[in-house]
């Protein structure tokens, strides 16, 4: 006899986690945030050679990461949702996918503003450019799809397929900067070398970065128990509460 | 059942990212932004290209701007009348649009690549 996931993840059980977790969660990231905030206007140093425009990637690096990372759960969540057909897995993924959205729009505006005024261009279509602008359109694809269609019986599946073949785009994110020649510079932290940005100014940045991921995750728990409410409202545990 | 649309979605995710690599592979003259020195001299042409590498040799006469853009290998000069972005500078890289005439480049546009390094001004 093998085990069902489905009844090891039942909605009820992801939404009393929700329940208890998004508050607590809620209130360090958003502290965090105000911390991280004060830190980037008065803490961190002006960079060496593009002054102090490259504080933009507080914002712009943090985003990218969590694009990406939002993305490949989207892919595993897909994933486990055409294989074992897990309800929570495709409310996990409703909730996260504006999440990653929005986070995909930021990395393309703040990294144009960020190309202005050092490389002299707001856009090119180079790899990194144009692979992230891909991811964008691979979200709001599958947002649209779920939006307009959220009717159709196989939806969910639908959507699922999209997300797992468009995780096929962020090894091409990724490596774009070493395959081919582009204006984008190459790797500073995610690379297997030491990081090519000093200690001072990586810091905050992964302040940055645990700031805006957990803020993500207590947003994606909130959206989760408005899912799971609505996803269920025949079940009689949702009646009772 | 589960077994079953386990090995689809694995087979059919392998079989586009198959083509997706073989694509890609096929386009990838289109998809580098630019060309060195080296890879144009090997296949010189008279049409508008990308040309990028390290900016060298700096000169500024008024308004016209002559520089070399090297790969370490072979290099090509440089004519440019305009606007610089503020990173350009000598020893940087560059990714210019323009064409050769009689060996030289005459670029229309000039972006500035910067690197991957970042640190303080005080500890520069």
């Amino acid at each position: 006899m093998s085990i069902n996931p489905a009844q090891l993840i039942s909605p009820k059980h992801l939404y009393n986690i929700c329940h208890k977790s998004w508050l607590p969660l809620a209130c360090f990231s958003s502290s965090l945030c105000l911390i991280c905030l004060y830190i980037l206007f008065t803490n961190t140093p002006i960079d060496f050679q593009q002054g102090i425009v490259a504080k933009l990637m507080y914002i712009h690096v943090p985003s990218a990461i969590l694009s990406m990372a939002i993305f490949a759960s989207l892919g595993i969540l897909g994933a486990s949702y055409i294989i074992f057909r897990l309800k929570a897995a495709i409310i996990i993924f409703r909730a996260i996918l504006p999440i990653g959205m929005m986070l995909t729009t930021l990395v393309l505006i703040t990294g144009s503003i960020w190309g202005k005024p050092t490389w002299g261009t707001w856009w090119i279509w180079d790899a990194r450019l144009t692979s992230e602008l891909i991811l964008g359109f691979l979200y709001f694809a599958i947002y649209l799809y779920d939006t307009v269609l959220a009717k159709q019986a196989n939806t969910a599946w639908v959507i699922s397929v999209i997300a797992v073949i468009g995780t096929i785009d962020l090894p091409i994110i990724h490596y774009s900067v070493q395959w081919w020649h582009t204006l984008h510079q190459g790797p500073s932290i995610l690379a297997l070398k030491k990081p090519t940005i000093a200690w001072p100014m990586l810091w905050p940045l992964l302040l940055m970065l645990l700031a805006i991921t957990t803020s993500t995750i207590a947003l994606a728990m909130l959206r989760c128990k408005r899912l799971i409410i609505k996803s269920e409202q025949q079940a009689k545990w949702v009646q009772a509460l | 059942m589960r077994t079953k649309r386990a090995i689809k979605l694995v087979v059919s995710i392998l079989t586009i990212a198959f083509a997706v690599a073989l694509s890609l592979y096929a386009l990838q003259d289109n998809i580098e932004l630019y060309q060195t020195p080296s890879q144009w001299l090997a296949h010189p042409s008279q049409k508008i290209f990308r040309l990028g590498g390290q900016v060298k040799a700096l000169h500024v006469n008024g308004k016209i701007i002559q520089f070399e853009i090297t790969d370490g290998k072979q290099s090509l000069p440089v004519t440019y009348t305009g606007l610089l972005p503020s990173l350009f500078q000598e020893n940087k890289g560059a990714v210019l649009t323009g064409k050769v005439t009689q060996g030289i480049f005459y670029a229309k546009t000039v972006l500035a690549k910067h690197d991957e390094n970042y640190k303080p001004r005080q500890m520069a």
